[in-house]
């Protein structure tokens, strides 16, 4: 098993990039609070196994910057089921992160990123230690913008195992902001995936999301 | 102490004028040292001195001059020192009371002065300018030490010239400024503290400064030539304007020294002798530079001092005879020295004094209608002189009071220079009547030709007027051009003041020549244009339109493609083919809408918005700059009033 005592191996290089990063050309402050809705697909698949549940996680997620520093909170919670009538299962997807965003369309993240799922031998939870990188670009004008992060796990536990294979996962979308009004909403598709090696089960959640909320940049 | 001194000797103190001087001190020789230290302090070398030497040998010297009994000049000495160094205090040890006392006089002095500096800039400030200008005159008059130095003296000078024109009196702030304008050419008025008539009428000033000084230079230099007809005029020229009062009495007596000569050159003698009179009034120890002027001007000099001072010594033994009741030697005394030949010779005041000196001789000795004569042309002369009662017996001051009383004479008065802009300023005309009577005051052309009336009327004693210049049809009597709009000089005028007997004939005029130099106002300067970094481009570059490209189809890339590269082997939906194909379908869109090289209307608008208020800026300043040309400065310079008898 790879030990959170690694974190640090991983993390300083990323911590490096952050601090030495210039300011951008961005406001002192920004902050976003929103709701999030997410249609989700999750398969698990063992040697033996593939199965596929869907449904729908929902909750809220929170952000605030300082000058390049970033922090940020996202609590989800739903549920999915087999097929229909089956008994449904609960999905639950958290995370926290802190990270640095140096220049307007660039940003690091890293933070822990908790994950309570249905699998094949029975509920998972995951706690995966990821770093993330995330990039902007503008499709018109700052109003609307599109984005993809990218993360991967450098450690992390899970319960069922206690061993965790690995984790990566890709998230892209778009980004309406309306500043004056100090709106914003994003939509975009997202997977991630995780696996553990004893036994061998890879889980993989594919997600459609809208979210809406206020804030500025 | 004098005893106090370290021994001094040796070769050096043979040598050096400072050590020779207080080895004279210390033997009580305070002539010897005297001489020696100021020697000393007014050599070159002097300059080599440290501020603590120069103290010390300056001290020194105060108080030598202290024990040779020249505490005045001992206290010269001490303002010297104390100008350069405000704080230095003598040893008591080694010099005594009475040299300190020296010192400590001086410093009071000086602090009074700086007080009475800084109480009149408060007055100035809190607006009460008639207590400011007394204040700070007050502070220059009694700078003794020369503590106003340089930009200091500037500051209160401008001070005073600026809380005359707050005053109104435009005169005295003409004064003012062209001392300043000597002063500190350069001198910047802080637009916060001073009004802009103060600046305007600071710009007039300094160019009529200029202006004179350029004259009397080109004078000189006419003289140089040898063009002794131009060099006359442009020198007489100089010395007539206002502006020639900016010179002290050394350049003025050396510029009328080059009028004298140059007179004399054209084989005008009696011209150059009038003109050496008025030097003798002017500069009465003046030395002509024997080196630069003919060897005949100093002797014409020479004459007309002889000659004023005979004059004056004629006035002078007529006033003694009169006082030894020998009123018949002093009559002929008197009468002698009112000859038309000698009455030139003397100053006005010296004039009227032996006018009243006659008609009281004349009165004394019984011959009262031959008085009362002279009471009367001492009158139309000087309307306002009274004959001291204290120095005549009464039957004289009856008969010159009643003289007066019979003459109906105006004394006019009007500042040598004024400065205003015409319609918004006035020129005071002072008249003073020698006996109730009425008179009229007029404006008139050069030629004769009426502008304006002031007065009709009775003058019981005095009464100032004031013309605007304005005509009698309200009309400006010059606005800087003529009616086809091509810019001219201004035209002469006069002043003239008519007196009237009781039965209303005309008896005298006093004529007042005004001579008018205008001056455009300063024009304000048009705004700079807007700079580049004000205006918003006006088309799209490429930056937008591409970066909205690559973002769409990279990112619609990414989520399509990478999500399948990272979940191999799962059954991916096709959502992240619509997701990716929007986000590119919007970078296309983005592309589009941003397309490089598109207007950018709002942009347009709002460079448009920037040069239209920059427009009206120019606009108003030009009409501003209209409005200035169209009211030019003007400065009357009046001359010498001339007195003419009507019907005789």
């Amino acid at each position: 098993m790879r030990s959170l005592r690694r974190l640090p191996a991983y993390g300083a290089p990323l911590v490096a990039v952050v601090v030495a990063t210039p300011v951008g050309a961005q406001t002192p402050l920004g902050w976003s609070v929103g709701l999030v809705g997410m249609s989700v697909r999750l398969e698990r698949e063992t040697p033996e196994v593939r199965q596929a549940l869907d449904g729908f996680v929902f909750g809220g997620e929170g952000r605030i910057r300082l000058w390049k520093s970033e922090l940020g909170v996202r609590y989800l919670r739903g549920s999915a089921t087999q097929a229909a009538g089956d008994p449904s299962e609960q999905v639950v997807d958290a995370a926290f992160f802190v990270g640095s965003r140096p220049t307007d369309w660039l940003s690091f993240r890293a933070g822990p990123h908790l994950r309570r799922y249905p699998s094949v031998t029975g509920t998972a939870r995951t706690v995966l230690w990821e770093g993330r990188i995330r990039l902007e670009g503008r499709l018109l004008g700052q109003t609307f913008r599109s984005y993809v992060e990218a993360w991967r796990a450098f450690s992390g536990s899970a319960t069922l195992t206690s061993v965790l294979g690995s984790g990566q996962g890709i998230e892209g979308g778009m980004v309406l902001e309306i500043p004056r009004a100090h709106v914003l909403a994003r939509a975009g598709y997202r997977v991630d995936r995780s696996s553990v090696p004893n036994p061998s089960e890879v889980s993989t959640l594919e997600a459609l999301f809208i979210a809406v909320g206020i804030g500025r940049r | 102490m004098v005893g106090a001194l370290a021994p001094l000797g040796g070769a050096r103190a043979q040598e050096d004028p400072f050590q020779r001087g207080l080895q004279a001190y210390a033997d009580l020789d305070f002539d010897a040292a005297v001489r020696y230290l100021r020697d000393g302090l007014a050599a070159e070398s002097a300059d080599l001195l440290t501020p603590a030497e120069r103290a010390r040998f300056m001290t020194y010297l105060a108080a030598a001059e202290v024990f040779r009994g020249n505490r005045d000049l001992a206290v010269a000495v001490a303002r010297r020192l104390m100008v350069r160094q405000p704080d230095y205090r003598p040893d008591e040890l080694t010099f005594p009371p009475q040299v300190t006392e020296v010192f400590t006089a001086v410093r009071l002095e000086m602090d009074a002065v700086q007080d009475l500096a800084s109480r009149g800039f408060r007055a100035f400030a809190d607006l009460d300018f008639a207590a400011a200008t007394q204040l700070l005159r007050t502070a220059l008059a009694s700078d003794s030490a020369g503590q106003f130095v340089g930009a200091e003296r500037a500051r209160v000078v401008a001070h005073i010239g600026a809380a005359e024109v707050y005053r109104g009196s435009g005169d005295s702030a003409v004064a003012a400024l062209r001392q300043l304008a000597v002063l500190a050419p350069d001198y910047r008025f802080d637009a916060l503290t001073f009004p802009p008539q103060v600046t305007e009428l600071f710009a007039a000033v300094r160019r009529q400064t200029v202006a004179v000084d350029q004259m009397a230079r080109r004078g000189v230099e006419a003289y140089g030539e040898l063009d002794f007809e131009v060099a006359t005029w442009l020198l007489r020229r100089a010395l007539a304007s206002g502006g020639a009062e900016q010179v002290g009495p050394q350049e003025r007596a050396r510029l009328l020294t080059y009028v004298a000569a140059a007179e004399f050159y054209r084989g005008r003698q009696d011209s150059a002798l009038a003109t050496l009179r008025r030097l003798t009034f002017l500069a009465p120890d003046y030395r002509i530079d024997e080196l630069v002027f003919p060897p005949d001007v100093t002797a014409l000099l020479a004459t007309a001092r002889r000659q004023a001072d005979a004059a004056a010594d004629l006035v002078r033994r007529g006033r003694v005879a009169s006082g030894n009741r020998d009123y018949g030697n002093a009559v002929s005394l008197l009468r002698q020295a009112l000859s038309p030949a000698v009455a030139e010779q003397l100053q006005p005041e010296q004039l009227a004094e032996a006018l009243a000196y006659l008609g009281a001789a004349e009165t004394l000795r019984g011959a009262r209608n031959s008085g009362a004569a002279v009471f009367r042309a001492l009158a139309i002369r000087e309307p306002r002189y009274r004959v001291d009662d204290q120095a005549f017996p009464p039957q004289v001051t009856q008969v010159a009071r009643s003289a007066r009383t019979q003459v109906f004479a105006v004394r006019v008065a009007l500042p040598r220079a004024a400065a205003f802009r015409l319609g918004q300023g006035e020129l005071p005309v002072s008249l003073q009547a020698s006996a109730p009577h009425e008179v009229t005051a007029e404006v008139l052309h050069r030629d004769g030709r009426p502008v304006r009336t002031l007065y009709v009327g009775m003058l019981a004693d005095s009464l100032v007027l004031r013309w605007d210049g304005r005509d009698s049809s309200g009309f400006l009597v010059w606005d800087g051009r003529d009616p086809t709009g091509v810019v001219t000089a201004p035209t002469g005028y006069q002043v003239v003041v008519t007196s009237r007997s009781v039965a209303g004939q005309v008896v005298r005029r006093v004529h007042v020549p005004l001579e008018l130099d205008a001056y455009p106002q300063d024009t304000l300067p048009h705004p700079a244009t807007p700079h580049d970094s004000l205006y918003l481009p006006t088309r799209l570059e490429r930056g937008p339109g591409l970066e909205a490209l690559v973002t769409g189809v990279i990112g619609g890339a990414a989520i399509a493609l990478l999500p399948s590269a990272m979940a191999q082997g799962s059954e991916l939906s096709t959502a992240r083919f619509a997701v990716g194909g929007a986000i590119s379908v919007a970078g296309i869109v983005g592309l589009v809408a941003r397309f490089p090289g598109r207007s950018l209307r709002g942009n347009i608008r709002s460079n448009e918005a920037i040069r239209e208020e920059w427009r009206t800026r120019v606009a108003a300043i030009e009409q501003e700059n209209a409005t200035r040309a169209s009211e030019p400065y003007v400065m009357i310079h009046a001359g010498e009033p001339v007195v003419r008898e009507v019907g005789r």
